[in-house]
């Protein structure tokens, strides 16, 4: 049978897929700023989206102040760097505990890397932190606190 | 009439978990599933106010009921389980999506009013009601932008989900305010246009302009605008309740209460002089 002989779907179940799309892309554009679908008021659209952004750094900003301060004036700038390449995952402590790994350095203070394992613990969100996990164990050593070594997501 | 009489309500936050019990008016308080630990006891403080009478309502966030997708199983079950935990007499959602295709948007985001959005609600609508003991009611949400294909208006599309779904309705007077003034919809021919009878109960949040765009925030005070809402309803329908929306920035009890008695008075037909 060739490509063009295929039945075509019916009605119903091509309008479903179509708006499952649309709703995918709208779904992109609005969390992490890609382009946004044909046909929508794209001003409208980008001040949603901003508003998003504004959102969840009002989360993080509130469920890691320790952070947020060490990050000064910079904090919304950076927060806004890591939304565009961070889609919302879902909750507001992975959000935050992602971002932290965005932004955690070497010389990010010892006060704030225990922040960051506290909500990790309170939370239970087992996060990839990568490069930064290297350095929140270093960190938590120094700051005197190994025991959070023990658990599984470290 | 939508089945249960609620009166005055408001949405239960842990800061506002003593006001609750001070306030002896309240006939209702709402909570958001998504806050609470799924197959844990409730707060002490909400179960003193369910064994003195009040009715606890739970509202949704996060089921997506307006999604191409279908629901997620598991969320409907921890809804299904909240509302039977509580003994709720009815609990509620959005008419709204929050994820498609893996990635979760994190806010209420409009569904386009045409044929295959009202499909794709009232299937999800009629899955949640296979699993939930209760009815189901649902509520018009605030909307930053509009989808760019509406086949309706916006009390046809909430009429035709109501009518083939059999859900009931959640009237957020404050969303109609914000997408009056942010989209330029038309609240008067809104409210006349909505099936007034299939009212569950209202909600009334607070909100703030932010470079001309009015923000529904429940961080701010409630707008004027949105009791005058309520009360146009009022008189149009009997409201079965109405309830206040403060999620933070939380006043002094004393400015709450006169939000609260403003909308006490809105319920009953009264002016208020807040």
């Amino acid at each position: 049978m060739r490509f063009t002989d295929r039945p075509p779907l019916p009605e119903s179940h091509r309008t479903v897929a179509t708006l499952a799309e649309r709703q995918a892309a709208l779904a992109l554009a609005l969390s992490a700023h890609a382009a946004p679908p044909a046909g929508f008021d794209q001003a409208r659209l980008s001040r949603a989206s901003a508003a998003l952004a504004g959102k969840r750094a009002a989360a993080a900003a509130k469920l890691l102040p320790a952070l947020w301060r060490s990050l000064g004036a910079e904090a919304a700038d950076s927060f806004r760097a890591y939304v565009t390449a961070h889609p919302f995952p879902g909750d507001h402590a992975p959000d935050a505990l992602a971002f932290a790994a965005h932004v955690c350095t070497r010389r990010t203070p010892a006060d704030v890397i225990r922040e960051v394992l506290t909500l990790r613990v309170r939370s239970g969100w087992p996060v990839q932190l990568g490069r930064a996990r290297r350095r929140v164990v270093v960190v938590a050593r120094v700051a005197g606190r190994p025991r959070y070594l023990g658990l599984p997501w470290f | 009439m939508s089945g249960a009489r609620l009166g005055l309500g408001i949405g239960w936050r842990p800061e506002l978990a003593l006001l609750c019990e001070r306030r002896t008016d309240l006939g209702f308080v709402e909570i958001t599933v998504e806050n609470f630990v799924d197959r844990a006891p409730l707060p002490r403080s909400l179960q003193r106010l369910r064994e003195r009478g009040v009715v606890i309502v739970p509202h949704g966030i996060s089921l997506s009921l307006g999604g191409a997708e279908p629901v997620d199983q598991a969320r409907v079950d921890r809804f299904a389980r909240m509302a039977e935990q509580c003994g709720a007499p009815l609990a509620s959602e959005h008419i709204a999506f929050v994820r498609a295709g893996g990635v979760e948007i994190g806010h209420l985001t409009p569904i386009p009013r045409t044929r295959a959005g009202a499909d794709a609600i009232v299937a999800n609508v009629r899955r949640v009601r296979q699993t939930l003991g209760v009815p189901l009611a649902l509520e018009n949400i605030a909307a930053m932008f509009e989808w760019p294909d509406a086949e309706m208006g916006e009390s046809a599309f909430v009429r035709t989900i109501l009518d083939e779904s059999g859900a009931l309705l959640l009237v957020d007077v404050s969303n109609l305010h914000a997408n009056a003034h942010n989209l330029g919809a038309e609240t008067t021919g809104v409210i006349g246009g909505l099936p007034l009878e299939r009212i569950a109960y209202c909600h009334v949040g607070g909100g703030a302009e932010r470079d001309g765009v009015y923000m529904d925030t429940h961080t701010d005070p409630v707008p004027p605008a949105a009791i005058a809402l309520l009360r146009q309803l009022a008189a149009a329908a009997p409201l079965p309740g109405a309830m206040l929306e403060r999620d933070g920035n939380f006043p002094g009890d004393e400015d709450t209460n006169r939000e609260l008695d403003a909308i006490r008075d809105a319920l009953h037909g009264q002016a208020s002089i807040a």
